[in-house]
């Protein structure tokens, strides 16, 4: 998770909170649900990244999950046959409209 | 597919929906009856679906969606007990013939119906996918039964004549849908002898029939139209305004302004022909004047050669330009150039924004608009570029809280449309409408209002007992109170999941979370589940981890979105100041030199 604070996912996942309205609740509300955003976008992101690549690369970058490091992530989607950039892109603007749906359903049954 | 092939089917599926108490209480062929009597009401629903799409979306959808198995049987005992008073009083074959549609042609259909009615409930419970195409065939199909059926057509046309006199205007979809049933002026005009419509009703009818028309042109037609202007204009403008419905000084505008702009574009290209332009011009002046010229005019030759080279950018040009000026003689005609322009919608929802000066103006209505408004944009997409340009509005950027509305609503809107189907094909626009897609949009839109609430009292800086501001304050206190909540029983609801997923030894792939995504590729064992927890997760954050600069960019640019918004926000606050004669800010300004009089209270009426 440090590796996610660093690089700017937990700005993302706040800006996406700011989105949704929920910074409205509190604290310990916030964070359970941050918890669950944080969650969710992870997997969200590896099942996209993971069935955007062919069968046998999949087997691979199982491989490289369980052992691998950095490195070999990197050198990995530089021949992965993907454009990663791109997914990574499209994916976050679709888990944020996610859970603006999600946001946007909470709200609307409140009457 | 032959009747008793329609309903074989069609009890195929219903079978799981009797109860339990039916089915023990129930004698057999009182199941296969009640199951007979719940097909035809959902054909009813249905058919009521059809035929009212844009009029009752939400009620409708409401009824189909809230309760389906009360409403069915709601609508089963109200449609048994008037068919069983028609029986009473001896008239039962009226009704049943009445009803011929129901009963026959609808059952032939029932497949087709089944879909539509799974479509409508949101289920998956046909085995393919429902397709945009399928709607269109059912369409063709219900409309080819109409024709049959004139008193039908009559009220349905009736009510929606009414309803564009009462401003709902529907003249798209009114229009396309008469265009698909084969209504023309000559049918109307018989419908109208005949004392079924008004004649003040036939007229707009017939305008807006008309104007679909205008809309419904192809790039083929536009460009045999101008081919046929250039070797003979006067016939050429004759046909146009005729079939139109305009008069021909405005066919002869719209056509020479594309012809001055065709030269304007192409540097000049008729320079040399200016003799043989003038002479053209003026012989189609002395036509226009009442002179007879029954002989042919030509068009200077190099008018031909731009045609064939870039005739399709000309024709949709010729298109655009005889939608607004019928849209603009409509209007005129009808409704007094007042029919809710943009301008209209953007002043009552800055209003409701700023709400400010009595109760008058509610969420619901807010809502109303925001339904024109999608109405509206749908008009915009039919006529591109053009049409903007053309009208007496300038075209409205995203700096007006309309602009902002207005793309609230596409955004939901596209964004659920895409999500179900993929990218919009041609010609599946005309179905963004539907009510779920509205249900949608209107959520986002509360959202949005309670976002921009939020943000606004956190920032104001003015007198906190500013009553406008204690409301604001309170409203938005109420709805936190009630997401509090919701939020609560959310977070109970996913962990509870989670741990149900594990006590039955399932690891799960993705926090518990269910997605659209998660749900279509549950099951997908693809990594080794007893050496890695929650290996989907894993690998996210493993990718992310290895994709920072990527997420940063995606951040910077949410960020910078976030003060578009707020700028925006700044820029509809100095409006209203300005419009309501208030104090104003200078340009530019910040919100916290606003007036404190004018604290926005866009939540006041969402929380009743």
């Amino acid at each position: 998770m440090n590796n996610q604070q660093d690089n700017g996912i937990q700005e993302f996942i706040d800006e996406v909170c700011h989105d949704i309205g929920i910074t409205v609740l509190t604290r310990d509300q916030q964070d359970e649900v941050k918890q669950i955003i944080t969650q969710d976008l992870n997997a969200f992101i590896g099942e996209r990244v993971f069935f955007a690549l062919s069968a046998d690369r999949r087997t691979e970058l199982e491989k490289i999950i369980q052992d691998g490091g950095q490195d070999q992530l990197y050198q990995f989607f530089g021949s992965a046959g993907v454009d990663v950039n791109m997914l990574l892109q499209q994916s976050l603007e679709l888990f944020t409209q996610k859970w603006r749906h999600e946001a946007a359903t909470m709200i609307a049954s409140v009457s | 597919m032959n009747r008793e092939q329609g309903f074989s089917k069609g009890h195929k599926a219903d079978n799981v929906e009797l109860s339990a108490e039916e089915q023990k209480t129930l004698a057999p062929e009182e199941q296969s009856r009640a199951l007979q009597l719940r097909e035809r009401v959902r054909r009813e629903l249905a058919k009521e679906a059809i035929e009212q799409p844009q009029e009752c979306p939400d009620e409708l959808w409401g009824i189909l969606a809230s309760d389906a198995l009360i409403t069915q049987e709601w609508l089963f005992k109200n449609f048994e007990q008037e068919r069983s008073e028609w029986e009473h009083a001896g008239k039962v074959d009226v009704f049943d013939s009445e009803n011929k549609w129901l009963y026959e042609n609808a059952v032939d259909q029932s497949e087709h119906l089944r879909k539509m009615v799974a479509f409508l409930y949101g289920t998956s419970e046909t085995e393919e996918p429902f397709s945009y195409k399928d709607l269109d065939d059912l369409f063709s199909v219900i409309d080819a039964q109409y024709k049959e059926s004139r008193p039908t057509i009559a009220d349905k046309l009736r009510h929606e004549v009414a309803s564009l006199f009462e401003q709902q205007d529907p003249r798209v979809h009114l229009g396309s849908q008469s265009l698909r049933r084969g209504l023309n002026t000559g049918k109307i005009g018989h419908l109208e002898k005949n004392g079924i419509l008004r004649g003040e009703e036939a007229t707009l009818l017939k305008d807006t029939l008309q104007f679909a028309e205008v809309e419904a042109y192809g790039e083929k037609d536009m460009i045999d139209t101008l081919q046929f202007a250039a070797n003979n204009t006067e016939l050429a403008v004759g046909l146009l305004s005729k079939r139109v419905g305009l008069s021909s000084d405005i066919a002869h505008d719209c056509l020479t302004l594309v012809l001055s702009e065709m030269e304007a574009e192409h540097d000049n290209t008729f320079k040399d022909d200016d003799a043989s332009k003038k002479s053209w011009l003026k012989k189609v002046g002395q036509w226009f004047m009442g002179n007879e010229v029954s002989q042919t005019i030509p068009l200077p030759e190099k008018v031909q050669s731009v045609l064939e080279h870039d005739g399709a950018k000309w024709a949709h040009r010729l298109v655009s330009l005889l939608a607004t000026s019928k849209q603009k003689d409509i209007d005129r005609r009808y409704f007094k150039d007042e029919l809710y322009k943009e301008e209209e919608i953007r002043n009552a929802i800055l209003d409701f924004m700023r709400n400010d000066e009595g109760d008058d103006f509610s969420l619901d209505q807010a809502e109303e608009y925001l339904e024109r408004v999608v109405n509206l944009s749908q008009f915009d997409r039919a006529s591109a570029d053009d049409l903007g340009q053309l009208r007496a509005q300038p075209e409205q950027q995203p700096t007006t809280v309309w602009g902002k509305m207005k793309r609230a609503v596409q955004r939901g809107v596209k964004t659920a449309v895409t999500e179900i189907d993929g990218p919009l094909e041609e010609g599946e626009s005309a179905y963004l409408i539907s009510p779920r897609m509205l249900r949608d949009a209107k959520a986002g839109t509360k959202l949005d209002l309670f976002v921009d609430a939020v943000e606004q009292l956190e920032r104001y800086p003015g007198d906190k007992r500013n009553p406008a501001f204690i409301e604001s304050a309170q409203a938005v206190e109420r709805i936190r109170e009630q997401l509090t909540h919701e939020y609560d029983e959310f977070i109970k609801l996913k962990e509870a999941h989670k741990k149900a997923q594990e006590s039955a030894g399932k690891k799960p792939f993705n926090g518990g979370i269910d997605t659209a995504d998660t749900k279509a590729t549950s099951g997908a064992e693809w990594f080794s589940v007893e050496t890695m927890m929650e290996p989907l997760a894993m690998a996210g954050e493993k990718i992310l981890g290895f994709a920072g600069d990527q997420v940063k960019k995606f951040v910077d640019r949410m960020k910078k979105g976030g003060r578009e918004k707020r700028q925006l926000r700044n820029e509809m606050i100095d409006r209203i100041g300005r419009a309501g004669g208030g104090p104003s800010r200078p340009r530019g300004g910040s919100i916290t030199r606003r007036s404190s009089s004018r604290v926005s209270s866009p939540l006041r009426s969402s929380i009743r």
